[in-house]
């Protein structure tokens, strides 16, 4: 007889479930199970997954949830399955209801919302945490409200089962749940009793926690890590037993063989729980327009206008005509609410003058075009609209809207306010154990120092966790401890550790959001997140509107206005000439730190091979240096081409149309989609089929269905075999970071925007930058190197002339612009200062100038942090003291942070000791020290001497040696990458106070020195100089340790990105 | 000026202390141990450059009596106790100053690390290049409190000589022992007990006349075959009631197994000051009277030895033997915070529940299923599996409640990495 499993709880219940859902609902289907419950802890993150699976192998699968309720003393549990589409709905309101109202992470409800929101769902009472489960006097509990307040004119003494009962009807079953536990004969007793008294049916269950019972030892780990203990204290906080894995139908039926009834009652209860997700009918948020115009009309109206706006009055046929086909197909799909909505968080926007732009594939529309949601004109690049929206799928268009990051949550709140909290919630990222969180909390429940787990995860930055890492780390792999760290680390990857939020995913919904998903608070104030990440909205069909920061824009605004204000120059992405020489000049020589989206190393190493000229070349630029193309084997030829080494051809005439612009070689999603349909023939929605199993390859492996599908289809037109096997390499690749040309597009309109500031306005591109951080790929000290390096005056942090941010200001240097102006630092760099003490540090400061050290603390009103941390970072050296005696002076405050500092006596002068004054290399430590940055000189500049002496060249002569040269090379590791295209090559970018060495170190090189390749932050290296086009590498055959003097310790490199 | 020595012991001292003290004491009458650096001994070197060739032989003999007893020390002799602290703790040999000022010179070039300055503020001065005493005492004393806080000023004056301090040896520590050899092989205890009783008294006219009292005594009895027997008795508050002590001494004495005669007895006093709480104990509560029990638990510890009384500790762990632990109590107090809570005193006994009592025995023993005649279990399995993390190895046990033929029930497991069944204990 099979039965059902009615109470399984996957890893979605956060550090409880120790297999996945997918796992589970598999594992009941091996097992021939009649039907598979999840319910998980005070939640539904895991359904979707589990529907995927049970949908895929046709397993009966019911939702459900173990719900937390609150008791007099403590809490209680009860297990709630979904009958229908309104139980459902009445589960996510309960769940919202206890997550509201508590501290992130945890959940409680009363009896009263339970049975309130009994409709339509079956009730499970029972397991060793439920009332059924104690005498009659812990059956009683204190009816309260779920804050714990008793609610008035109820009876203390008060049991639930009859309002239970009264709510579920037939509906309530006793869960009688079997483990081998020694106190579980007793429990079961009473809750049989109580069932005989109250009439209820016993059906048969096991908590399940894992599919198998192998991972128990897993789920020990993860309730240790939980309650924050170790194995050897956790006592009864971990299971007796192994008890708790999925049981075939055989072992259930032998476990209730005194009560077979109750095991056939779980099929009776299976039966009545029919509900899937399939059946949720998704509505757009709808709303009233001018003059009673529906919203296609009203969508329609706005397009046309805004047509004749992007186009200056005369609308070309062709734009006409595609604009009409969009239309006609977003109405037919009923879409027009979703780009409403994009088009009025949009306009709110531009009315508060936030930078946003539209990315991803609506680049691809020229509705959304036209609506001012993209900047790109489709019609301008041949963008494939079907890969925005097809009739052939029932998806919903995906419209990424980047926002300059540092006023998004303006745009945020705005979002919230139109809907409404009940039908707007931010999308969910799961945080997922990766394998430095995974050896540092798997190591804790085992008990080994944190001193180990961090030597252990400072050398996982980008290896996989095995035996040779330990052995670095200074453990020995074979001890027996580390053995089951290590093979418990390696289960745990990929589990859910706990919720975040998405970078600004929203789901919409004309019906309240909490009918849909639970919703629960953020740990951000004002922010309530559903309990659902993006794949899981998507796959459940919903729409997600992405609200993302992107901190280039921000950086493009605060030029922009920098512009205004000292220039008096209007300019906006809009207005930038688009085909400025000098500009392109400088991107081809690949001076683009700071520049957007071609500013890494392998971006730079790119563009002297690929010289874009024009704003397509950046398109392509942007696409090229990316797991596709380069898996592909695509970026060698296509450059061979564009240099006219090798003709242009194309492998079928059928393709010239779709691989022109490309010079015939593929190079963006979109080409690949139609490769497909002209040289495969797949149908448009086949192709995008296609698009979706590439993304889903790495999860599913469906890509490989395609594989014989499409290279048989290409040979039989003519297509040679290997460019077929290439095209279908390619598509793997994309489906591992796939980059669509619409994309793309986007993005190389803020590089290119980027880039001529750089070019022509170094100082405010240098400021802007300055002040949009974080953004990028480079550190502070990276780009006021770089910003020197181009001329620009970069003046330290002073308490008389910055302001929180960077400014401009006048510059006396002798440049080629007499207009030029000079940047100074901000406050903000200042680390351990706040920014309300930056800001009366300002304040104070605009209504009379500062005249000594006492004054600013006086004024400013700065505790003794404050005061220490601007003493060593020089921003009081205007006042003629040394730092040193400076901070001789303020340091009383030290002692005690909360008294205000006392003003020094004149007395106390004659008390002043006399301090060495500190060396120019100690004035750059300092600086690093306690701004990670210093405008008076680079670390090396010091030691320069030591260096040259031992016959090492700085960056620039490095850079200037011939190809095949050997040399050695001493400098700053500013960034490490070891692409997974790169076969096992590590890339490594080091600085002096003159430029960049790239390095390439090969796998035999870097296994050979792996602590110091891995972790040194000043590196010595031994190489030959290979220059191809421009591009000068060392590949490396040696690392050591140059042993030059102490450098600051706060320099850090950006490690395996 | 006097001549003072630092010794600085290079060694793992802690337990040492009182040894070391002990064993530097034949090298000078007065030793003071450091009782905030362990290791380190101020000794008084004033006019011992007579009693041996110079005082450079004097230091090197008594580095040569620490390394025979396996320590590692530096013996710096000089002047003043920072001076010689601060050298001994820099230098790796034995050095003798002659003068205050080589002394003072020879400080200044120490690192501050070295000296025991906290690491906040010698960080902070790392900073303003101040690194060695030297530079620190070139700091204006009156400005160190507010910047560097009580500590480094202290260390401030004491290197300046601000601070001076006179050797505080530590006196000879007074002993409440008294010993008798007998002329006989005393086998009666009777008489035992009244030997015992002289010496007793004498001991407790001491303590009484340094206002102490006697918290534990050991009786050492030196037998005739040349064995040695050495037993502690403690009564249940410090006291000087010699008939309370002797009651416990005549328990003790009338337990032992004694091989041959008693030839010499020795007796060693703890000695401290009553307690108030010791006294509110003899106060309280007229119906039950804790002095009184923790006078029977005296008198238990005295007749069955000091694991005879002790109380079960309920603790968080799966497998039932490990579920409590038995720990000695000392006083009745220690179990006064266990109290029953009202939820669990079952007030009316549920009549359709027979009360059982689990006997757990000392050890599980191997069982005989069959021969014990068992085949049908009443209750189980209940499984307790788990210690797989740990180098002993995993456990993996079912157990069991089995009625035999015999209609006894028995508490059986069967264990699995063993494969073999035994008996945890019965039901009664």
């Amino acid at each position: 007889m099979s039965y059902a499993a009615l109470w399984c709880k996957s890893n979605s219940s956060f550090l409880e479930g120790a297999s996945h859902p997918e796992e589970l609902v598999a594992e009941a289907h091996t097992l021939g199970l009649g039907a598979i419950a999840i319910t998980d802890r005070d939640g539904v993150y895991g359904i979707v997954r589990a529907w995927e699976k049970a949908r895929e192998l046709g397993c009966p699968l019911i939702l459900g949830a173990e719900v937390t309720v609150r008791e007099a003393a403590g809490t209680s549990t009860i297990v709630l399955l979904v009958q229908n589409r309104q139980g459902y709905a009445h589960l996510c309101r309960l769940i919202t209801a206890g997550r509201l109202r508590s501290e992130k992470g945890q959940s409680v409800v009363s009896w009263d919302e339970v049975c309130a929101h009994a409709d339509g769902l079956v009730a499970l009472w029972g397991g060793d945490r439920s009332l059924l489960v104690r005498d009659e006097a812990g059956l009683k509990t204190c009816a309260t409200s779920a804050s714990g307040v008793a609610a008035p004119g109820v009876a203390q003494d008060f049991s639930p089962a009859e309002i239970l009962r009264e709510a579920f009807g037939d509906r309530l079953y006793a869960m009688a749940a079997r483990h081998h536990r020694d106190t579980e004969k007793s429990e079961e007793a009473r809750l049989r009793a109580h069932a005989a008294r109250l009439g209820l049916p016993v059906v048969a269950a096991v908590e399940v926690l894992y599919h198998t019972p192998a991972r128990r030892d897993l789920q020990d780990v993860l309730t240790c890590i939980r309650h924050g203990v170790t194995l050897g204290t956790a006592g009864r906080l971990t299971k007796p037993n192994a008890e708790h894995a999925l049981k075939s139908p055989a072992a259930f039926a032998r476990l209730f063989a005194d009560d077979p009834a109750a095991v056939a009652r779980t099929i009776e209860v299976a039966a009545r729980c029919a509900f899937s997700l399939s059946e949720i009918r998704y509505r757009y948020p709808s709303e009233h327009h001018p003059n009673g115009m529906t919203s296609f009309a009203w969508l329609r109206q706005l397009t046309l206008d805004g047509a004749r706006r992007r186009y200056n009055g005369e609308v070309p046929a062709a734009v006409a005509a595609q604009i009409e086909k969009e239309l006609d197909l977003i109405d037919a799909l009923d879409y027009c609410g979703y780009f409403l909505t994009m088009y009025e968080v949009v306009e709110f926007c531009r009315a508060k003058e936030i930078l946003c732009q539209g990315r991803g594939s609506a680049a691809n529309s020229v509705v959304c075009f036209c609506l001012g949601i993209t900047a790109v004109d489709p019609t301008r690049v041949d963008l494939l609209f079907e890969r925005f929206l097809s009739k052939d799928r029932q998806e919903p268009p995906d419209i990424d809207l980047d926002i300059m990051h540092e006023r998004r949550e303006e745009v945020i709140q705005y979002v919230y306010d139109k809907y409404g909290r009940n039908h707007a919630a931010m999308v969910a990222n799961v945080i997922r154990y990766r394998s430095r969180s995974a050896v540092r909390d798997v190591g804790r429940a085992f008990g080994i120092p944190d001193a180990s787990l961090d030597r252990v995860a400072g050398l996982l930055s980008h290896t996989s966790l095995t035996p040779e890492v330990l052995r670095l780390a200074g453990l020995d792999p074979a001890a027996t401890v580390y053995a089951h760290v290590l093979r418990i680390a390696r289960e745990i990857l990929e589990f859910p550790r706990h919720l975040s939020i998405h970078p600004g995913g929203f789901l919409l919904g004309h019906e309240p959001v909490h009918d849909l998903v639970p919703i629960e608070n953020g740990r951000m104030p004002g922010r309530t997140v559903i309990q659902w990440d993006k794949n899981d909205v998507e796959a459940v069909g919903l729409f997600k509107v992405d609200l993302l920061g992107l901190g280039a824009l921000t950086q493009m605004d605060l030029a922009f206005r920098l512009l205004k204000e000292h220039r008096h120059i209007d300019v906006s992405m809009a207005t930038i000439p688009d085909d400025d020489g000098a500009t392109f000049d400088m991107i081809c020589r690949g001076e683009t730190v700071g520049v957007f989206q071609i500013e890494s190393r392998a971006q730079m190493a790119m563009l002297p091979r690929l010289r874009p000229r024009t704003y397509y070349d950046l398109v392509i630029e942007v696409s090229i240096v990316r797991p596709g193309p380069i898996t592909g084997g695509m970026v060698h030829p296509y450059l061979r081409r564009r240099q006219g080494i090798e003709r242009v051809i194309y492998p079928h005439a059928c393709l010239e149309p779709v691989l022109k612009k490309t010079l015939g070689v593929p190079l963006f999603q979109e080409q690949v989609m139609r490769i497909a349909v002209v040289a495969a023939d797949y149908t448009p929605g086949e192709a995008d089929q296609l698009r979706r199993d590439m993304a889903a390859w790495r999860r599913s492996g469906r890509i490989e269905q395609h594989h014989e599908r499409l290279v048989t289809r290409m040979q039989r037109k003519g297509i040679p075999a290997d460019f077929a096997e290439r095209i279908f390499q390619q598509i793997r690749g994309f489906g591992e970071y796939g980059f669509p040309e619409s994309h793309a597009a986007s993005f190389a309109l803020i590089s290119y925007a980027s880039a001529y500031l750089r070019c022509h306005y170094p100082s405010e591109f240098t400021c802007a930058l300055l002040n949009a951080q974080p953004m990028g790929f480079y550190a502070v000290s990276t780009i006021v190197e770089d910003a020197k390096r181009q001329g620009v005056d970069v003046r330290p942090v002073d308490v008389v002339q910055s302001d929180w941010n960077c400014i401009l200001e006048g510059s006396v240097r002798l440049k080629p612009d007499p207009t030029d102006f000079a940047v100074r630092m901000g406050l903000r760099f200042v680390k351990r200062l706040s920014e309300p003490e930056g800001a009366r540090m300002v304040a104070a400061r605009v209504e009379q100038p500062f005249a000594s050290i006492d004054d600013v603390v006086r004024r400013a009103r700065l505790d003794a942090g404050a005061v220490t941390a601007l003493t060593e970072a020089g921003a009081f050296d205007a006042f003629s003291q040394s730092r040193r005696d400076a901070l001789w002076n303020v340091r009383p405050l030290v002692l005690d942070a909360r008294t205000p500092l006392p003003l020094l006596t004149p007395g106390d002068a004659d008390e002043r000791p006399a301090f060495e004054p500190l060396t120019p290399f100690e004035l750059v430590a300092w600086d690093y020290q306690a701004s990670s940055h210093s405008t008076r000189g680079h670390p090396l500049a010091s030691v320069r001497d030591a260096l040259s002496a031992r016959g090492i060249p700085d960056a620039r002569a490095v850079t200037e040696l011939p190809d095949g040269t050997r040399a050695s090379y001493a400098g700053l590791v500013i960034c490490r990458q070891r692409p997974g295209t790169a076969s096992g090559v590590t890339f490594m970018t080091l600085e002096d106070e003159t430029g960049f060495v790239n390095l390439v170190i090969w796998e035999r090189v870097f296994d050979a020195f792996p602590v110091l390749a891995r972790t040194a932050s000043f590196l010595g290296v031994t190489g030959t100089i290979q220059k191809q086009d421009g591009v000068v590498h060392l590949v490396v055959q040696k690392l050591w340790e140059p042993r030059i003097g102490a450098l600051p310790e706060s320099i850090h490199s950006r490690d395996f990105h | 000026m006097d001549r003072l020595a630092c010794i600085d012991v290079r060694a793992n001292h802690d337990r040492d202390v009182t040894a070391l003290t002990e064993r530097l004491r034949r090298f000078t009458p007065d030793v003071e141990p450091s009782r905030e650096m362990p290791g380190v001994f101020w000794l008084n070197a004033q006019g011992l450059g007579r009693l041996y060739a110079s005082l450079e032989v004097w230091a090197r003999a008594i580095v040569a009596d620490l390394a025979a007893a396996g320590f590692d020390a530096i013996v710096v002799v000089g002047f003043t106790r920072f001076g010689t602290y601060a050298v001994a703790k820099s230098g790796r040999h034995t050095r003798v100053f002659s003068s205050p000022r080589d002394e003072l010179a020879a400080a200044g070039k120490v690192p501050l690390a070295l000296v025991g300055l906290e690491p906040p503020a010698r960080e902070f001065l790392a900073k303003l290049g101040v690194r060695t005493v030297g530079a620190f005492l070139r700091l204006p004393a009156s400005a160190i409190p507010e910047r560097l806080g009580a500590a480094a000023h202290r260390l401030h004056r004491l290197a300046s000589g601000d601070l001076w301090a006179p050797l505080q040896p530590v006196p000879v520590p007074e002993s409440f022992t008294r010993h008798e050899d007998l002329d006989f092989r005393e086998r009666d205890g009777e008489r035992l007990i009244f030997l015992i009783k002289r010496l007793l008294d004498s001991i407790l006219a001491d303590l009484a006349a340094r206002v102490l009292a006697l918290s534990g005594l050991w009786l050492g009895l030196t037998l005739d075959d040349r064995s040695e027997r050495r037993e502690r008795v403690r009564p249940a508050a410090p006291t000087l009631d010699a008939v309370q002590l002797m009651g416990l001494v005549r328990l003790r004495v009338f337990t032992l197994q004694l091989s041959s005669g008693v030839v010499a007895i020795h007796l060693e006093a703890e000695a401290e000051r009553a307690s108030t709480e010791q006294v509110r104990l003899f106060q309280a509560h007229a119906a039950r009277d804790p002095a009184a029990a923790s006078r029977a638990f005296a008198r238990l510890r005295a007749a069955f030895g000091d694991d005879a009384v002790v109380r079960a500790r309920l603790r968080e762990a799966h497998l039932p033997r490990a579920r409590f632990a038995w720990e000695p109590i000392d006083q009745l107090h220690d179990v006064r915070g266990v109290r029953l809570q009202a939820d669990q005193i079952r007030l009316k006994p549920d009549p359709t529940v027979r009360p059982c009592v689990r006997r757990i025995y000392d050890q599980p023993q191997m069982f005989d299923r069959r021969g014990a005649g068992v085949d049908i279990p009443m209750q189980g399995p209940y499984i307790v599996s788990g210690r797989w993390w740990s180098g002993g190895g995993s456990i993996h046990r079912d157990y069991y409640f089995v009625r035999t033929a015999r209609a006894e029930v028995l508490w059986i497991y069967y264990d699995r990495p063993r494969q073999a069944w035994f008996l945890e204990g019965r039901v009664e």
